[in-house]
């Protein structure tokens, strides 16, 4: 099996380094290159095509939602995974609604941080408990019935709900899968059908809820 | 103006060399009788009184000077100040020349290395001059005599209002607190004190201008309205040719302003980064052997700068305060856990709401958890989710730290799950404990909401 390509895009020379140095040694992940700013990613990553692109939120020049966009307009296969230091609903949602099939926090751990690129490459999609949180709390207030509500779009199904409480609460997908007696593809099928809501839902609260809200 | 800033010389001895002091009063005195009985101090010496003071201490000044009360001094300025203005006027260059005690040199030393005061001065005296040619030809004006003191005032006052030291900045915004029947404003503003002075000028004039309309022994006639247009003229004329120097004067003092207030927020946010990052930086060199240690600063200043960055939270001290939602009490809780115990605090909320004597029951539960699978589970990182529905509030404490045979309970364990499951069960909750040895522990916890919000 040949190696995960990563490229990683952070405007901190000295995180890139350190991701870097931590998925080299993970064996598994081959990094493919690295840029620090929206241009050369942009161009780089055209250039090498890497499987999965790790993108740092915060950026100058509209950060790393414009790298995801601007990337995705020509190279509709390449994955995203956003990463960011807040969990600030704004960025994560501008992240996800950008097309990052997934979102991960700073503080993850190697090994997860090496998972969660595997999943998204996957084709998963990867939620850090506080996104599910997010996603959560977006989804629960009751609708004050939108002009164009869509039960598929703007609703979570009872079980979606009960994965993303489980991520929520710390689990992994396997975890999760064991709890609620159902095989771990499934638990993945729904955080994907979740991302596929959180990324065309035009729920009114979800972006009201990402302004309003601001996480530390 | 004269009697009062020159009288002095006679009680004050002059220096033995011509004083370099820029303070206009000191040359105009050199040479004046000598009495050397008196202290060695010279005009160069003389500073202001700060306290107490009225407005800037001048009249405390003089009452030293002549050895008279400095009610005595204030009586003279007034009387001055009606007879055409002079008393004003002295004041305001004393004010303008004379350093205040304690401080280096007088405002116009400040005044003059200011590129702009110049300027500005000249522009209020070219205002005033203005309306004053213009109120001459209408015949309404005063003399002369009675409106360059009071010009002269003014021009001098915008000097010390854009140099003046803190004490004396006090004083003015003091005055035009006064002046404006603010005097109880916790926060007296700069704009106020503008509006103060506008307002004022503007009274005073209307006051003349009213007076002097009453005295005119005759109603308007033909003549007096010539020489109305004839004022009007005047001030257009005046108006367009240093119109374009007094807008662009404004502007650029607005962009100073604009600077300042940047200045004001850079050095905010420095202190802030100073007292907090740079310090646990500092420590964090020092205890670099000790890798728990480090840890354990790194988070907690991690929290502290985020609580700031995006929580809008104040920068001072990060435990202060109680939290009265369940969302606070649980971040508050999390900040505990992470400075005590080094182990890391994952916390998710989902909605929040207000905290009463339950929910107070299971926050308490919730750090007795907490607290034990930091201490006990040897995981690097708990998990801590609340969940607020209409009905009820879940809260569940996760660790994957090596857990425990819920079969072979070690007693210490057992009385922790029995008193966090008390606690809530108290008060009408639910409480239940998971382990298994090698896969962590996980606590859960439910409480009914009281009343439906």
């Amino acid at each position: 099996m040949s190696k995960l390509r990563v490229f990683v895009v952070d405007d901190h020379q000295l995180f890139r380094s350190g991701v870097r140095h931590e998925l080299v040694g993970a064996g598994s992940i081959e990094v493919a290159g690295e840029a620090g700013d929206v241009d050369s990613a942009v161009r780089e990553i055209r250039l090498l095509a890497p499987d999965v692109v790790l993108v740092d939120v915060h950026m100058p020049d509209g950060g790393g939602p414009e790298v995801i966009r601007q990337v995705r307009s020509t190279h509709p296969d390449i994955v995203f995974l956003a990463l960011s230091v807040s969990d600030a609903p704004a960025d994560v949602l501008s992240a996800i609604r950008a097309g990052a099939r997934g979102y991960v926090t700073k503080t993850i751990s190697t090994a997860e941080l090496v998972e969660a690129l595997q999943l998204v490459a996957g084709g998963d999609a990867v939620f850090s408990p506080r996104l599910a949180g997010f996603v959560l709390d977006a989804f629960a207030a009751t609708p004050e019935v939108p002009l164009h509500f869509d039960p598929e779009m703007d609703q979570l199904t009872a079980r979606e709900r009960e994965v993303l409480r489980l991520i929520a609460r710390g689990y992994a997908y396997k975890e999760a899968a064991r709890e609620l007696f159902i095989s771990v593809k499934t638990v993945e099928t729904h955080v994907s059908a979740v991302l596929r809501k959180l990324q065309l839902s035009n729920r009114y609260q979800l972006t009201r809820w990402a302004q309003e809200r601001r996480l530390a | 103006m004269d009697t009062v800033a020159h009288q002095p010389a006679y009680r004050w001895s002059p220096p033995e060399a011509p004083p370099q002091a820029a303070a206009v009063p000191v040359g105009a005195v050199a040479g004046r009788p000598v009495i050397p009985a008196e202290s060695k101090k010279t005009w160069s010496r003389l500073r202001r009184v700060q306290r107490p003071r009225v407005v800037a201490g001048v009249a405390g000044m003089l009452a030293d000077v002549f050895g008279v009360t400095a009610t005595a001094v204030r009586i003279a300025f007034v009387v001055l100040g009606f007879a055409g203005g002079t008393g004003l006027a002295a004041y305001v260059l004393l004010w303008l020349f004379i350093p205040a005690e304690g401080e280096q040199g007088p405002i116009a030393r400040r005044a003059t290395s200011d590129r702009r005061t110049l300027p500005l001065v000249l522009a209020v005296a070219s205002g005033i001059a203005a309306v004053m040619v213009a109120a001459g030809i209408a015949g309404v004006g005063a003399p002369l005599g009675m409106v360059a003191p009071g010009g002269v005032a003014l021009a001098g006052l915008v000097a010390v209002w854009r140099h003046a030291g803190t004490g004396d900045r006090e004083a003015l915004q003091h005055l035009a607190n006064q002046l404006s029947g603010a005097n109880s404003s916790a926060v007296p503003t700069r704009r106020r004190l503008l509006i103060a002075s506008c307002r004022l000028a503007v009274g005073v004039a209307l006051v003349g201008a009213g007076s002097s309309a009453f005295l005119a022994p005759t109603h308007l006639s033909g003549t007096d309205l010539r020489l109305l247009l004839g004022a009007l003229a005047v001030v257009g004329g005046f108006a367009l040719v240093l119109a374009p120097w007094w807008l662009r004067l404004g502007r650029e003092l607005a962009a100073e302003r604009r600077q300042r207030a940047r200045a004001e927020e850079r050095a905010e946010v420095a202190s802030h980064l100073h007292d907090s990052v740079l310090q646990t930086l500092a420590l964090i060199q020092r205890n670099a052997d000790d890798s728990q240690q480090v840890k354990r600063l790194a988070r907690v200043q991690e929290r502290q700068l985020r609580a700031w960055l995006f929580g809008g939270a104040p920068a001072g001290p990060l435990f202060a305060g109680a939290a009265t939602t369940l969302a606070g009490a649980v971040a508050s809780l999390q900040r505990d856990i992470e400075a005590d115990h080094g182990a890391r605090v994952e916390v998710v909320t989902v909605g929040d709401c207000p905290l009463d004597e339950r929910l107070d029951a299971l926050v308490a539960a919730t750090r007795e958890a907490a607290v034990n699978a930091a201490k006990w589970s040897g995981a690097e990182v708990i998990s801590v989710f609340a969940e607020v529905e209409p009905l009820s509030i879940s809260i569940f404490v996760r660790d994957r730290g090596r857990g425990f045979d819920p079969e072979a309970v070690p007693p210490d364990r057992k009385g922790i799950s029995e008193s966090i499951r008390a606690r809530v069960e108290r008060q009408g909750g639910k409480a239940s404990v998971r382990s298994a040895l090698g896969q962590g522990t996980e606590v859960a916890m439910q409480m009914p909401r009281g009343t439906v919000l």
